[in-house]
Order: C-alpha cells, then sequence, then structure tokens
C-alpha cells in the first residue's frame, strides 16, 4: 500500500487517501490542513523502517489516522503526536 | 511519490560529501569519519569520563515528488538502553562546523552547537515522542525544492559519554526517530 495523497489547499475542501482508507476536511473557511506525518523509525541502523500517518487539523482539533495493513487507527486530539 | 527523505552524517573540516546514514549504522569513536569499524574505539577510562567525536546529522531531500516538508522533529524512546556508564548527549544548530571531541574536562559535555563559544549539551534520552527534538527551529522551513537534492532543517549534533563503570564491547543500537510533516 502506498503512502497517502492529499488533494485541495489548506482552508479548503481536502481530500487525502490512500487508495484503502480516506479522509475529508471540510474547513469551511476556517483554520485546517491536511498533512502526512512520516517518520524514519530505528533510523541509522540497518532495522531502518518508514512510518506514515495522515493528520487532518481544524480550529485546534486533529485526526490521526494510520493504516496498519488495513488495519485502521483513529485518535482525535488537540495533542501533537509523533509516530 | 513522496519526498526521499534521508539522514546524513557530515565529518571534516567543511560539509563535504555527506554519508547516507538512514539505514546504516553511525559508529561513535574516538575519529571524525563515517566509517563502521572497530577503529580509533572509545576507552572506558580509569576516571572522569571519556567523549566520542560529535556526529553532526542532517535530513536531506533527496528527489521525490512532494509540494513541501516542514515540522522536522527527532526523538528518542526516552529510556537510555545502553547500559551503565554510557551516556548520549545532544545539540542542535544551524550551521556546520567541523566535529570535535569535547573537553573531558566538562561534563555534561560542551560543544560549540549549543552555543557561544560552547554550551552544555543534553540528555538525548530526555527526549521522546511526546518531547522531540525541534530540528527547524533555525533554518525554518517549510521546505520546497529538493532537486536533485535539498539539506534542510538544522544539525543534530550527537556525543557518547564513556564512564569507568561502562562495560566493553560493541553496544547494541539505540533507538533514534527522525519525523517530518509532508504534503
Amino acid at each position: 500500500m502506498s503512502g497517502f495523497r492529499i488533494l485541495g489547499a489548506d482552508g479548503e475542501e481536502q481530500h487525502a487517501t490512500n487508495g484503502r482508507v480516506s479522509l475529508t476536511l471540510q474547513a469551511g473557511g476556517a483554520a485546517g490542513r491536511l498533512r502526512k506525518r512520516n517518520a524514519i523509525k530505528k533510523a541509522c541502523t540497518p532495522q531502518a523502517r518508514r512510518e506514515q500517518w495522515l493528520y487532518g487539523e481544524l480550529e485546534g482539533v486533529r485526526c490521526y489516522v494510520r493504516d496498519e495493513d488495513g488495519k485502521v487507527h483513529i485518535v482525535m486530539t488537540k495533542q501533537d503526536l509523533y509516530p | 511519490m513522496a519526498a526521499n527523505v534521508i539522514i546524513n552524517e557530515y565529518n571534516g573540516i567543511v560539509p563535504g560529501t555527506p554519508s547516507d546514514k538512514t539505514s546504516g549504522t553511525i559508529r561513535f569513536k574516538n575519529a571524525d569519519n563515517a566509517a563502521v569499524d572497530l577503529n580509533d574505539p572509545l576507552v572506558v577510562p580509569a576516571s572522569g569520563q571519556e567523549y566520542s567525536f560529535e556526529k553532526w546529522l542532517r535530513l536531506e531531500i533527496a528527489g521525490g515528488a512532494f509540494t513541501q516538508v516542514s515540522n522536522l522533529r527527532a526523538y528518542s524512546d526516552g529510556a537510555n538502553g545502553f547500559g551503565t556508564g554510557v551516556k548520549l548527549w545532544y545539540a542542535v544548530t544551524g550551521a556546520y562546523i567541523q566535529p570535535v571531541i569535547p573537553s573531558e574536562a566538562a561534563d555534561p559535555p560542551q560543544s560549540a552547537a549549543a552555543g557561544t563559544p560552547v554550551g552544555n549539551m543534553a540528555d538525548f534520552f530526555t527526549s521522546s515522542q511526546g518531547a522531540p527534538i525541534d530540528l527547524d527551529g533555525i533554518n525554518i522551513g517549510p521546505f520546497t525544492d529538493g532537486s536533485p537534492s535539498e539539506s534542510i532543517g538544522d544539525f543534530l549534533v550527537l556525543v557518547m559519554e564513556v564512564e569507568p563503570t561502562a562495560g566493553n564491547g560493541v553496544l547494541a543500537a539505540e533507538t533514534l526517530t527522525f519525523a517530518y510533516d509532508e504534503i
């Protein structure tokens, strides 16, 4: 499964999908954005691996989406979370 | 295709061609090079402490299709797994300086990356997912070039400390994570 692809501009309607999971953000003129949050875990070792979350943020509330081989985890929070 | 973000190690007087260490080993040693070998090892001291040469790391966008990369961070797992008598220190700076061994008269180690002329480095294991190290507070993003490559954000400078209570031998790797946002 490839990474997420984000369409649309910040503050407007945005849509992101990885072909299996999608997230739509309807900012309605408010401060909103979609981002891919990437991590290189176990960096600088032969076991290094990449992980990607998607998050949407609307007026300080964030919705994090993680697709783990079809098992989808969604977290809503005001916290800044990292993989 | 996403941004191809890699992790580089820099050595020498000027930041020449760096070594891609994304999935390679960083060997803390008594020499300023990126070689992963048993030459110039850290020696367990009889008293005081021994410091390694600084390791200067920086992220690079090595191509790929993307709009922007921002919010660069690094963090540990929050627990020192190197064992008794071994510590890891860090500093963040925006401009490259030739790596040195910090003065062993100071504990914690001091680095030009932490202040002018030098400042105390911080315990790397105080960083975590909940309290990551800011790697774009000086060289501020978003970063939008990446063609053919673009070094991005700040340098993460690491130093290993070995104390008399440390054991001998090559240590198991510790957990280091780099994170960034992308659209």
